[in-house]
């Protein structure tokens, strides 16, 4: 039954209040996070110029790639190996249009986007189809190649030596500090954790859930497995593309070193540490990450082994990340007070 | 062109060992190993500091790093797979992931993050056949490529404990049940993967730099390889590398060495497209 034909079933009044409380529900922490932003970038702005500031950026457009992967890795249970090429993508696309074409920063913005999505799209369609492991081997593939092919592309692609983005610009305000720049970044950080959100509370993501806990089941119950996994790769791609469209904006200079396997990798760490599954978790796993070698000082260089052991331990104890572990001690504090997980709802 | 041909059947042999380090872990113990090329640039940096830190000869190095390479296999084995081994796939090849993140933290914290020169193993490093200069390196990869192929092929044939890994790849229940040791099948896998990777790693290191990175591309032809022969047989995996060597200096050769490493992207695409299964492979692609 279409939700068009469940509505006719109701009477209508019944029907408008149900679509308000539905609007409240879907819009309401959208207006809650924005008044979170604002009160955020108002506290934030006595700490104007400081290294945190710089933090904060890198941290959100982490979180951004982290909740893209989180949607397809968490959800669909797709392994992809692809997140940082499919940064890559974006932020490259802001590069070259800005550079060799004269685009302003701003209007690249949504393009890189889209390139993102387009690209990750293109990519799903051979291996989502199959089983398994395809996906992490061909992602990875295409992570590998992509950058390798973007580091010979000569003056166009910068090459090795990487290319510098214009300072964004808006009716004369220009992006030119930490502080200016986290003001448009963390109002569209805010949008992108809503539509994930969003995304994965209503069906597409209902069918990813479907699908990843089985999915003969699902296509038992009508769901076109290959359709709904190729609207989350897509879906996952437009979140982290504007992971790397940020990136670009905040840096100011990209070059090949920001998108290697290692970065994929690490973004896994993040959504691990986070449990895979939520979104809230994928960002305090990003912001975890990122503020690692921050806590090394001196011996940032361990990080990365660091980060395996983790992910290897994490994998080993704990497969639902953090997230399992407050559920496991939950569960514990519940059966030593001799109840079962029911009472305790 | 016949060059190209040496050079590809070389670098194709490289790809065709390690894809079979990656099918017998994968046959024997279900893990899709994403760790090869960084236990392989692991051994390399173990031979390198013998030869170039202590000062041994090559000999003497070579057998530390197959103890080390017996003991990386073997650690790998009892301290991360067993403890793991009733999972799913998915969870398996995602615990090998982190072991690449560890081992290559690991090795630019202690030999650094540049590339270095592997001192010369061979004398003389060239041989010149037919008119075609061929680095040593290249022509041992290749002699070895062969005689190994041979060997494991052999061995999975024609002796007990071959039967055995046959048998645990087929169903590793029923072979417990029929009072197989999984746990030495698995421990025999992934010990002589480090080896291989031991092989193909101080091969690799003749011709280019060394470096905690220096696997990143590689690795990504060898998965190439390994699935364009299907991930189920020994002999799959190194057609598959052969193929795939041939294919890249064939890509170079005609058109530019810049879409050289484009190939194996474009032919594992091609193969999933086409023939999901491999060529050599039977007809479920994965056992699931």
């Amino acid at each position: 039954m279409t939700l068009a034909t469940a509505r006719k079933s109701v009477p209508a009044g019944e029907a408008d209040a149900k679509d308000a409380m539905l609007g409240l529900r879907i819009y309401g922490p959208l207006v809650a996070a924005m008044a979170f932003v604002a009160l955020a970038l108002f506290a934030l702005s006595f700490l104007s110029g400081s290294y945190v500031i710089y933090l904060v950026n890198l941290c959100i457009i982490n979180s951004l790639c982290a909740m893209g992967l989180c949607v397809l890795a968490g959800t669909a249970g797709q392994l992809s190996l692809g997140t940082a090429a499919i940064q890559a993508i974006a932020a490259y696309t802001v590069g070259i249009l800005s550079n060799h074409y004269g685009v302003p920063v701003l209007i690249t913005l949504p393009l890189g986007a889209l390139a993102a999505t387009l690209v990750g799209t293109v990519l799903a369609i051979p291996a989502l189809r199959l089983s398994g492991l395809h996906l992490p081997i061909l992602t990875m593939a295409f992570g590998v190649v992509a950058v390798q092919l973007i580091s010979k592309g000569g003056t166009f692609t910068g090459g090795t030596s990487g290319l510098n983005i214009p300072t964004a610009e808006a009716f004369g305000f220009r992006f030119n500090s930490d502080f200016r720049v986290l003001c448009l970044n963390a109002p569209i950080f805010a949008w992108a954790a809503w539509m994930s959100w969003v995304f994965l509370k209503l069906k597409p993501g209902r069918a990813l859930r479907a699908i990843r806990f089985s999915p003969t089941a699902a296509q038992a119950l009508g769901i076109n497995t290959a359709h709904y996994n190729i609207i989350g790769f897509a879906f996952s791609s437009f979140i982290v593309g504007i992971g790397g469209v940020l990136y670009a904006i905040t840096t100011r200079y990209i070059s090949t070193d920001d998108f290697t396997l290692w970065n994929s990798v690490y973004f896994f760490v993040m959504i691990a540490v986070g449990g895979m599954t939520s979104i809230a978790g994928s960002v305090v796993g990003a912001i975890f990450v990122t503020l690692l070698p921050e806590f090394l000082r001196g011996v940032a260089s361990v990080a990365p082994f660091i980060l395996g052991m983790i992910l290897i331990l994490i994998n080993w104890l704990l497969p639902g990340g953090l997230v399992s572990a407050f559920k496991m001690a939950r569960e514990y504090w519940l059966t030593r007070r001799g109840l079962n997980e029911e009472d305790g709802r | 062109m016949l060059q190209y041909l040496t050079t590809g059947l070389a670098s194709g042999s490289i790809y065709a060992l390690m894809g079979i380090g990656m099918v017998l872990t994968f046959r024997c113990t279900n893990v899709l190993n994403f760790a090869q090329g960084e236990m392989s640039m692991l051994m390399t940096f173990v031979v390198f500091t013998g030869l170039t830190v202590f000062g041994f000869g090559l000999t003497i190095s070579l057998a530390i790093s197959i103890l080390a390479a017996i003991l990386l296999g073997a650690l790998i084995y009892a301290g991360l797979v067993f403890p793991i081994r009733f999972r799913d796939l998915e969870s398996l090849a995602f615990s090998t992931l982190a072991l690449k993140l560890t081992i290559n933290g690991l090795a630019a914290l202690i030999w650094g993050p540049a590339a270095q020169a592997f001192p010369p193993i061979f004398n003389p490093d060239r041989y010149t056949i037919l008119g075609t200069v061929i680095a040593a390196g290249h022509l041992v990869a290749i002699i070895m490529c062969v005689g190994f192929t041979t060997v494991v092929t052999l061995f999975l044939r024609y002796t007990t404990f071959g039967m055995c890994m046959r048998a645990s790849a087929e169903n590793s229940q029923i072979a417990q049940l029929l009072g197989i040791d999984i746990r030495s099948v698995g421990m025999a896998a992934w010990i002589a993967a480090a080896l291989i990777g031991l092989a193909t790693g101080v091969l690799l290191s003749t011709t280019t730099l060394i470096s905690p990175y220096m696997m990143g591309l590689t690795v990504v032809k060898v998965f190439a390889a390994v699935l364009l022969g299907g991930m189920t047989s020994v002999v799959g995996a190194a057609v598959g590398g052969l193929l795939l060597g041939l294919l890249e200096a064939g890509v170079s050769f005609l058109f530019d060495p810049l879409f050289q490493d484009a190939t194996a992207l474009i032919a594992l695409i091609a193969i999933l497209l086409v023939r999901p299964q491999g060529l050599f492979g039977t007809t479920t692609a994965w056992r699931a």
